[in-house]
Protein backbone atom coordinates (compact mmCIF):
# COMPACT_ATOMS: atom_id res chain seq x y z
CA UNK A 1 0.00 0.00 0.00
CA UNK A 2 2.27 2.06 1.31
CA UNK A 3 6.61 1.96 -0.31
CA UNK A 4 8.69 4.16 0.94
CA UNK A 5 12.25 4.43 -0.93
CA UNK A 6 15.85 5.83 0.78
CA UNK A 7 13.93 8.63 2.25
CA UNK A 8 16.11 11.46 3.54
CA UNK A 9 14.99 14.95 5.27
CA UNK A 10 16.92 17.47 6.09
CA UNK A 11 16.35 20.47 8.51
CA UNK A 12 18.33 23.20 8.51
CA UNK A 13 20.86 21.57 6.49
CA UNK A 14 21.19 18.48 9.46
CA UNK A 15 19.45 15.40 8.30
CA UNK A 16 17.10 13.80 10.67
CA UNK A 17 16.60 10.90 9.31
CA UNK A 18 18.34 9.00 6.08
CA UNK A 19 18.06 6.30 3.51
CA UNK A 20 14.48 4.98 5.20
CA UNK A 21 12.98 2.09 3.98
CA UNK A 22 9.72 0.82 4.55
CA UNK A 23 7.27 -1.41 3.04
CA UNK A 24 3.48 -1.02 4.70
CA UNK A 25 0.76 -3.83 2.94
CA UNK A 26 -2.80 -3.61 3.70
CA UNK A 27 -3.77 -5.05 6.97
CA UNK A 28 -0.86 -3.85 9.17
CA UNK A 29 -0.42 -1.62 11.84
CA UNK A 30 2.84 -0.36 12.07
CA UNK A 31 4.21 1.88 15.31
CA UNK A 32 6.94 4.31 14.35
CA UNK A 33 9.18 4.75 17.43
CA UNK A 34 12.18 6.80 18.40
CA UNK A 35 13.50 9.34 21.12
CA UNK A 36 12.45 12.89 21.41
CA UNK A 37 13.25 14.82 18.45
CA UNK A 38 13.94 12.28 16.15
CA UNK A 39 11.88 13.09 13.34
CA UNK A 40 8.76 11.16 14.16
CA UNK A 41 6.15 13.84 13.24
CA UNK A 42 8.13 14.63 10.25
CA UNK A 43 7.87 11.36 8.72
CA UNK A 44 3.92 10.85 9.27
CA UNK A 45 4.20 14.19 7.47
CA UNK A 46 6.13 12.95 4.54
CA UNK A 47 4.04 9.82 4.35
CA UNK A 48 0.81 11.70 4.54
CA UNK A 49 2.35 14.13 1.96
CA UNK A 50 2.16 17.47 4.22
CA UNK A 51 5.66 18.32 4.24
CA UNK A 52 7.07 17.46 0.50
CA UNK A 53 10.78 18.61 0.20
CA UNK A 54 11.89 15.25 0.84
CA UNK A 55 14.86 13.02 -0.72
CA UNK A 56 14.10 9.66 -2.25
CA UNK A 57 9.96 8.39 -3.18
CA UNK A 58 7.01 7.94 -1.25
CA UNK A 59 4.13 5.73 -3.27
CA UNK A 60 1.06 5.34 -2.13
CA UNK A 61 -0.94 2.43 -4.11
CA UNK A 62 1.93 2.62 -6.69
CA UNK A 63 1.47 6.25 -7.26
CA UNK A 64 4.47 9.22 -6.58
CA UNK A 65 2.51 10.76 -3.36
CA UNK A 66 3.02 13.85 -4.33
CA UNK A 67 1.25 13.14 -7.78
CA UNK A 68 -1.89 12.12 -6.27
CA UNK A 69 -5.24 14.60 -6.11
CA UNK A 70 -6.42 13.44 -3.25
CA UNK A 71 -5.34 10.32 -1.31
CA UNK A 72 -7.65 8.96 0.78
CA UNK A 73 -5.23 9.25 3.88
CA UNK A 74 -6.49 10.39 7.29
CA UNK A 75 -4.04 12.55 9.32
CA UNK A 76 -4.37 13.48 12.60
CA UNK A 77 -1.13 15.43 13.69
CA UNK A 78 -0.77 16.31 17.54
CA UNK A 79 -1.85 19.87 16.94
CA UNK A 80 -5.42 18.51 16.78
CA UNK A 81 -7.06 20.93 14.28
CA UNK A 82 -10.38 21.43 16.26
CA UNK A 83 -10.99 25.23 17.06
CA UNK A 84 -10.85 25.65 21.13
CA UNK A 85 -14.12 28.30 20.64
CA UNK A 86 -16.36 26.14 18.71
CA UNK A 87 -18.48 23.96 20.23
CA UNK A 88 -17.68 20.25 20.17
CA UNK A 89 -20.69 19.58 17.77
CA UNK A 90 -18.79 22.50 15.56
CA UNK A 91 -15.80 21.07 15.21
CA UNK A 92 -16.83 17.62 14.55
CA UNK A 93 -19.68 18.72 11.66
CA UNK A 94 -17.05 20.62 10.19
CA UNK A 95 -14.29 18.91 10.36
CA UNK A 96 -12.91 18.70 6.30
CA UNK A 97 -11.66 14.60 6.95
CA UNK A 98 -14.94 14.11 7.86
CA UNK A 99 -17.16 13.76 4.56
CA UNK A 100 -20.27 12.33 6.32
CA UNK A 101 -21.21 13.81 9.84
CA UNK A 102 -22.95 10.46 11.83
CA UNK A 103 -23.53 11.98 15.30
CA UNK A 104 -25.00 8.79 16.31
CA UNK A 105 -21.92 7.08 15.52
CA UNK A 106 -19.40 9.58 17.03
CA UNK A 107 -21.68 9.20 20.28
CA UNK A 108 -20.90 5.16 20.65
CA UNK A 109 -17.27 5.60 20.02
CA UNK A 110 -17.17 8.20 22.67
CA UNK A 111 -19.26 6.02 25.42
CA UNK A 112 -16.98 3.32 24.17
CA UNK A 113 -13.91 5.63 24.77
CA UNK A 114 -15.47 6.08 28.36
CA UNK A 115 -15.97 10.42 27.78
CA UNK A 116 -19.03 11.82 28.90
CA UNK A 117 -19.06 15.08 26.98
CA UNK A 118 -22.18 17.55 25.93
CA UNK A 119 -21.86 18.43 22.28
CA UNK A 120 -22.75 21.84 22.55
CA UNK A 121 -19.88 23.00 24.96
CA UNK A 122 -17.04 24.95 23.69
CA UNK A 123 -14.20 22.47 23.05
CA UNK A 124 -12.15 24.91 25.14
CA UNK A 125 -13.49 23.69 28.27
CA UNK A 126 -12.56 19.94 27.73
CA UNK A 127 -9.03 18.15 29.00
CA UNK A 128 -6.21 17.29 26.40
CA UNK A 129 -7.27 13.50 27.31
CA UNK A 130 -11.10 13.90 26.64
CA UNK A 131 -10.05 16.06 23.39
CA UNK A 132 -8.01 13.22 22.59
CA UNK A 133 -10.65 10.61 22.39
CA UNK A 134 -12.75 13.73 20.78
CA UNK A 135 -9.95 13.40 17.93
CA UNK A 136 -9.82 9.45 17.94
CA UNK A 137 -13.37 8.98 17.63
CA UNK A 138 -13.89 11.35 14.64
CA UNK A 139 -10.73 9.03 13.49
CA UNK A 140 -12.66 5.71 14.04
CA UNK A 141 -15.79 7.18 12.06
CA UNK A 142 -13.89 8.45 9.23
CA UNK A 143 -13.02 5.49 6.36
CA UNK A 144 -9.35 5.87 4.76
CA UNK A 145 -7.36 3.58 2.99
CA UNK A 146 -4.34 4.67 5.17
CA UNK A 147 -4.50 6.45 9.02
CA UNK A 148 -1.69 8.48 10.18
CA UNK A 149 -1.46 9.30 13.58
CA UNK A 150 0.70 11.20 15.81
CA UNK A 151 0.76 9.95 19.59
CA UNK A 152 -2.71 8.47 19.39
CA UNK A 153 -1.74 6.99 22.79
CA UNK A 154 -0.54 9.72 24.93
CA UNK A 155 -3.20 11.69 27.02
CA UNK A 156 -5.13 8.39 27.32
CA UNK A 157 -6.20 6.76 30.14
CA UNK A 158 -6.17 2.91 30.35
CA UNK A 159 -10.11 2.25 29.13
CA UNK A 160 -8.73 4.65 26.20
CA UNK A 161 -5.84 2.40 25.43
CA UNK A 162 -8.20 -0.98 25.25
CA UNK A 163 -10.94 1.06 23.57
CA UNK A 164 -8.04 2.43 20.89
CA UNK A 165 -6.35 -1.13 20.48
CA UNK A 166 -9.83 -2.45 19.92
CA UNK A 167 -10.36 0.32 16.66
CA UNK A 168 -6.85 -0.26 14.83
CA UNK A 169 -7.67 -4.04 15.19
CA UNK A 170 -11.77 -3.44 13.31
CA UNK A 171 -9.83 -1.03 11.42
CA UNK A 172 -7.46 -3.29 9.73
CA UNK A 173 -10.23 -6.29 9.52
CA UNK A 174 -11.77 -4.09 7.09
CA UNK A 175 -8.43 -3.01 4.80
CA UNK A 176 -6.81 -0.35 6.13
CA UNK A 177 -3.27 0.16 7.18
CA UNK A 178 -2.27 2.49 10.06
CA UNK A 179 0.94 4.43 10.79
CA UNK A 180 1.35 5.63 14.18
CA UNK A 181 3.89 6.89 16.52
CA UNK A 182 4.52 5.94 20.24
CA UNK A 183 7.76 7.03 22.51
CA UNK A 184 6.35 4.25 24.92
CA UNK A 185 5.35 0.71 24.62
CA UNK A 186 2.11 1.53 24.20
CA UNK A 187 -0.32 -0.12 20.96
CA UNK A 188 -0.33 -3.64 19.31
CA UNK A 189 1.35 -3.42 15.99
CA UNK A 190 1.99 -5.59 13.27
CA UNK A 191 5.74 -4.25 12.48
CA UNK A 192 7.97 -1.59 14.34
CA UNK A 193 10.36 0.84 12.69
CA UNK A 194 12.78 3.40 14.66
CA UNK A 195 13.60 6.44 13.46
CA UNK A 196 16.74 6.42 15.75
CA UNK A 197 18.07 3.53 13.07
CA UNK A 198 18.11 5.96 10.33
CA UNK A 199 20.38 8.28 11.57
CA UNK A 200 23.57 8.72 10.59
CA UNK A 201 26.05 10.24 13.09
CA UNK B 1 -13.69 19.89 -4.82
CA UNK B 2 -16.51 22.64 -4.49
CA UNK B 3 -17.93 20.86 -2.08
CA UNK B 4 -14.96 20.86 -0.35
CA UNK B 5 -14.56 24.98 -0.76
CA UNK B 6 -18.13 24.94 0.29
CA UNK B 7 -17.12 23.51 3.77
CA UNK B 8 -13.96 25.35 4.39
CA UNK B 9 -15.95 28.62 3.84
CA UNK B 10 -19.18 27.15 5.59
CA UNK B 11 -16.08 26.25 8.17
CA UNK B 12 -14.56 29.93 8.44
CA UNK B 13 -17.85 31.85 8.77
CA UNK B 14 -18.50 29.77 11.82
CA UNK B 15 -15.11 30.12 13.69
CA UNK B 16 -15.14 33.79 12.71
CA UNK B 17 -18.67 34.00 13.77
CA UNK B 18 -17.86 32.59 17.35
CA UNK B 19 -14.55 34.77 17.66
CA UNK B 20 -16.13 38.15 18.30
CA UNK B 21 -13.17 40.07 19.06
CA UNK B 22 -12.00 39.89 15.56
CA UNK B 23 -14.85 41.77 13.69
CA UNK B 24 -15.82 43.66 17.23
CA UNK B 25 -12.55 45.46 17.86
CA UNK B 26 -12.39 46.85 14.39
CA UNK B 27 -16.05 48.24 14.64
CA UNK B 28 -15.63 49.32 18.62
CA UNK B 29 -11.83 50.71 17.48
CA UNK B 30 -13.55 52.33 14.17
CA UNK B 31 -16.39 54.43 16.09
CA UNK B 32 -14.70 55.37 19.12
CA UNK B 33 -11.52 56.98 16.89
CA UNK B 34 -13.86 58.10 14.12
CA UNK B 35 -15.80 60.19 17.02
CA UNK B 36 -13.14 61.36 18.80
CA UNK B 37 -11.74 63.64 15.68
CA UNK B 38 -14.97 66.46 16.23
CA UNK B 39 -14.29 66.78 19.93
CA UNK B 40 -10.34 66.89 19.80
CA UNK B 41 -10.01 68.83 16.13
CA UNK B 42 -12.72 71.08 16.03
CA UNK B 43 -16.62 71.56 16.31
CA UNK B 44 -16.86 73.93 12.71
CA UNK B 45 -18.81 71.32 10.23
CA UNK B 46 -16.54 73.48 7.62
CA UNK B 47 -13.63 72.49 8.66
CA UNK B 48 -14.59 68.72 9.65
CA UNK B 49 -16.31 68.20 6.26
CA UNK B 50 -13.00 69.19 4.58
CA UNK B 51 -11.22 66.33 6.55
CA UNK B 52 -13.77 63.97 6.68
CA UNK B 53 -12.37 61.88 3.54
CA UNK B 54 -8.86 61.37 4.99
CA UNK B 55 -10.05 61.12 8.21
CA UNK B 56 -12.58 58.09 7.34
CA UNK B 57 -9.73 56.66 5.30
CA UNK B 58 -7.36 56.73 8.25
CA UNK B 59 -9.53 55.66 10.60
CA UNK B 60 -10.85 52.30 8.15
CA UNK B 61 -6.74 51.22 6.93
CA UNK B 62 -5.88 51.48 10.97
CA UNK B 63 -9.15 49.36 12.00
CA UNK B 64 -8.78 46.78 9.58
CA UNK B 65 -5.19 45.93 10.43
CA UNK B 66 -6.66 44.92 13.82
CA UNK B 67 -7.90 41.88 12.44
CA UNK B 68 -6.40 41.35 9.49
CA UNK B 69 -2.99 39.50 10.57
CA UNK B 70 -4.01 37.27 12.11
CA UNK B 71 -5.96 35.43 8.77
CA UNK B 72 -4.23 32.12 8.70
CA UNK B 73 -2.06 32.28 11.90
CA UNK B 74 -5.35 30.20 14.13
CA UNK B 75 -5.23 27.79 11.56
CA UNK B 76 -1.10 27.03 11.43
CA UNK B 77 -1.33 26.79 15.22
CA UNK B 78 -4.50 24.35 15.73
CA UNK B 79 -2.89 22.50 12.91
CA UNK B 80 -5.75 23.52 10.34
CA UNK B 81 -2.84 23.95 8.29
CA UNK B 82 -2.15 20.46 8.14
CA UNK B 83 -5.02 19.25 7.84
CA UNK B 84 -5.71 21.15 4.68
CA UNK B 85 -2.67 20.39 3.16
CA UNK B 86 -2.84 16.41 3.89
CA UNK B 87 -6.02 16.78 1.95
CA UNK B 88 -4.61 18.70 -0.79
CA UNK B 89 -7.31 21.43 -1.19
CA UNK B 90 -5.46 23.54 -3.61
CA UNK B 91 -3.95 26.49 -1.54
CA UNK B 92 -4.92 28.92 -4.08
CA UNK B 93 -8.78 28.59 -3.51
CA UNK B 94 -7.82 28.52 0.19
CA UNK B 95 -5.85 31.41 0.28
CA UNK B 96 -8.67 33.44 -1.61
CA UNK B 97 -12.03 31.66 0.30
CA UNK B 98 -10.05 33.04 3.07
CA UNK B 99 -9.42 36.59 2.08
CA UNK B 100 -12.57 36.83 1.15
CA UNK B 101 -14.26 35.67 4.80
CA UNK B 102 -11.92 37.64 6.27
CA UNK B 103 -12.92 40.65 4.28
CA UNK B 104 -16.83 40.57 5.03
CA UNK B 105 -16.16 40.02 8.56
CA UNK B 106 -13.04 42.82 9.14
CA UNK B 107 -14.20 45.16 6.52
CA UNK B 108 -17.48 45.40 5.03
CA UNK B 109 -19.41 46.56 8.81
CA UNK B 110 -16.42 49.42 8.80
CA UNK B 111 -17.68 50.22 5.62
CA UNK B 112 -21.22 50.25 6.22
CA UNK B 113 -20.26 52.06 9.58
CA UNK B 114 -18.49 54.58 7.71
CA UNK B 115 -22.20 55.97 6.30
CA UNK B 116 -21.75 57.59 9.89
CA UNK B 117 -19.66 59.89 8.79
CA UNK B 118 -21.87 62.34 7.49
CA UNK B 119 -23.35 62.80 10.93
CA UNK B 120 -20.04 62.80 12.64
CA UNK B 121 -17.37 64.52 10.18
CA UNK B 122 -20.34 66.54 8.18
CA UNK B 123 -19.32 64.87 5.28
CA UNK B 124 -21.65 66.13 2.53
CA UNK B 125 -24.53 63.66 1.96
CA UNK B 126 -23.80 63.54 -1.80
CA UNK B 127 -19.96 62.82 -1.14
CA UNK B 128 -21.06 59.61 0.89
CA UNK B 129 -21.58 57.33 -2.42
CA UNK B 130 -18.22 58.04 -3.52
CA UNK B 131 -17.15 57.65 0.10
CA UNK B 132 -18.46 54.05 0.16
CA UNK B 133 -17.42 53.11 -3.50
CA UNK B 134 -13.23 53.86 -2.67
CA UNK B 135 -14.02 51.93 0.40
CA UNK B 136 -15.79 49.36 -1.56
CA UNK B 137 -12.67 49.33 -4.34
CA UNK B 138 -9.75 50.08 -1.95
CA UNK B 139 -10.39 47.71 1.21
CA UNK B 140 -10.11 44.42 -0.94
CA UNK B 141 -6.48 45.96 -1.63
CA UNK B 142 -5.72 46.46 1.74
CA UNK B 143 -6.96 43.20 2.62
CA UNK B 144 -4.91 41.52 -0.22
CA UNK B 145 -1.71 42.84 1.59
CA UNK B 146 -3.01 41.18 4.81
CA UNK B 147 -3.17 37.96 3.87
CA UNK B 148 0.82 38.45 2.56
CA UNK B 149 1.45 39.85 5.60
CA UNK B 150 -0.63 37.08 7.66
CA UNK B 151 1.41 34.13 5.54
CA UNK B 152 4.76 35.87 5.70
CA UNK B 153 4.48 36.52 9.51
CA UNK B 154 3.31 32.91 10.61
CA UNK B 155 4.39 32.48 13.99
CA UNK B 156 6.57 35.49 14.53
CA UNK B 157 5.68 38.80 16.20
CA UNK B 158 2.63 40.47 15.53
CA UNK B 159 4.66 43.77 14.58
CA UNK B 160 5.54 42.11 11.23
CA UNK B 161 1.79 42.41 10.04
CA UNK B 162 1.38 46.25 10.43
CA UNK B 163 4.87 46.90 9.24
CA UNK B 164 4.25 45.26 5.75
CA UNK B 165 0.87 46.50 5.33
CA UNK B 166 1.13 49.94 6.19
CA UNK B 167 3.54 51.43 3.61
CA UNK B 168 2.04 49.00 1.10
CA UNK B 169 -1.43 50.10 1.19
CA UNK B 170 -0.50 54.30 1.25
CA UNK B 171 -1.59 54.39 -2.50
CA UNK B 172 -4.73 52.90 -1.62
CA UNK B 173 -5.40 55.61 1.32
CA UNK B 174 -4.32 58.48 -1.19
CA UNK B 175 -6.21 57.08 -4.13
CA UNK B 176 -9.52 56.94 -1.67
CA UNK B 177 -9.43 59.97 0.17
CA UNK B 178 -8.34 62.00 -3.16
CA UNK B 179 -11.18 60.40 -4.87
CA UNK B 180 -13.55 61.55 -2.40
CA UNK B 181 -11.92 65.41 -2.23
CA UNK B 182 -11.85 65.54 -5.99
CA UNK B 183 -15.81 64.96 -6.22
CA UNK B 184 -16.33 67.27 -3.41
CA UNK B 185 -14.06 69.91 -5.56
CA UNK B 186 -16.68 69.49 -8.88
CA UNK B 187 -14.13 67.02 -10.10
CA UNK B 188 -14.65 63.27 -11.82
CA UNK B 189 -13.59 60.74 -9.63
CA UNK B 190 -13.82 58.14 -11.55
CA UNK B 191 -9.60 57.97 -12.51
CA UNK B 192 -9.32 57.02 -8.84
CA UNK B 193 -11.89 54.38 -9.35
CA UNK B 194 -10.15 52.76 -12.29
CA UNK B 195 -7.18 52.65 -10.68
CA UNK B 196 -8.18 50.96 -7.71
CA UNK B 197 -9.71 48.63 -9.41
CA UNK B 198 -7.02 48.12 -11.81
CA UNK B 199 -4.42 47.73 -8.71
CA UNK B 200 -6.81 45.03 -6.99
CA UNK B 201 -7.31 43.17 -10.67
CA UNK B 202 -3.59 42.99 -10.61
CA UNK B 203 -2.89 42.25 -7.66
CA UNK B 204 -5.12 39.45 -7.06
CA UNK B 205 -3.32 36.84 -8.69
CA UNK B 206 0.39 38.12 -7.71
CA UNK B 207 -0.73 37.96 -3.97
CA UNK B 208 -2.20 35.00 -4.10
CA UNK B 209 0.90 33.25 -5.22
CA UNK B 210 3.14 35.24 -2.92
CA UNK B 211 0.95 33.73 -0.10
CA UNK B 212 1.30 30.41 -1.66
CA UNK B 213 4.67 30.64 -1.82
CA UNK B 214 5.15 31.88 2.51
CA UNK B 215 2.77 29.82 3.41
CA UNK B 216 5.01 26.62 1.38
CA UNK B 217 8.21 28.34 3.39
CA UNK B 218 6.53 26.78 6.71
CA UNK B 219 6.33 23.80 5.66
CA UNK B 220 9.93 23.18 4.24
Amino acid sequence: MLKVDNLSYAYTDKYLFENLNLYLDIKTITKVSGSNGSGKTTFLKNISGILQDYEGEILFLNENIKDIFSPNIFYAGHKNGFKDNLTVEENLKNDLRNPKFDLDKIKNYLSDFGCEVSFSTSLGNYSEGQKKKILLSLFACVKADLYVLDEPFSNLDDEGIDCLNEIFWQKTSEGSSIVFTSHENQGKSSQEINIDDFKND
Amino acid sequence: MTNLAKRIFYKELVSYRKRSSTYLSPIVFFLITIALYPLALSNDPADLSFLAPGITWICVLLSTLLSIQNIFNEDFEDGTLDIFFSLRVSTLSLIILKILVNWIFSSLPIIILSSTVIFLLFLPSEGLVILLTSLFLGTPVISLFGALAGALSLGKSSILGPAIVLPLSLPILIMGTSSVTSFLNGENPSFYFLMMLAIFIFLLPLICYACIGALRLHYE
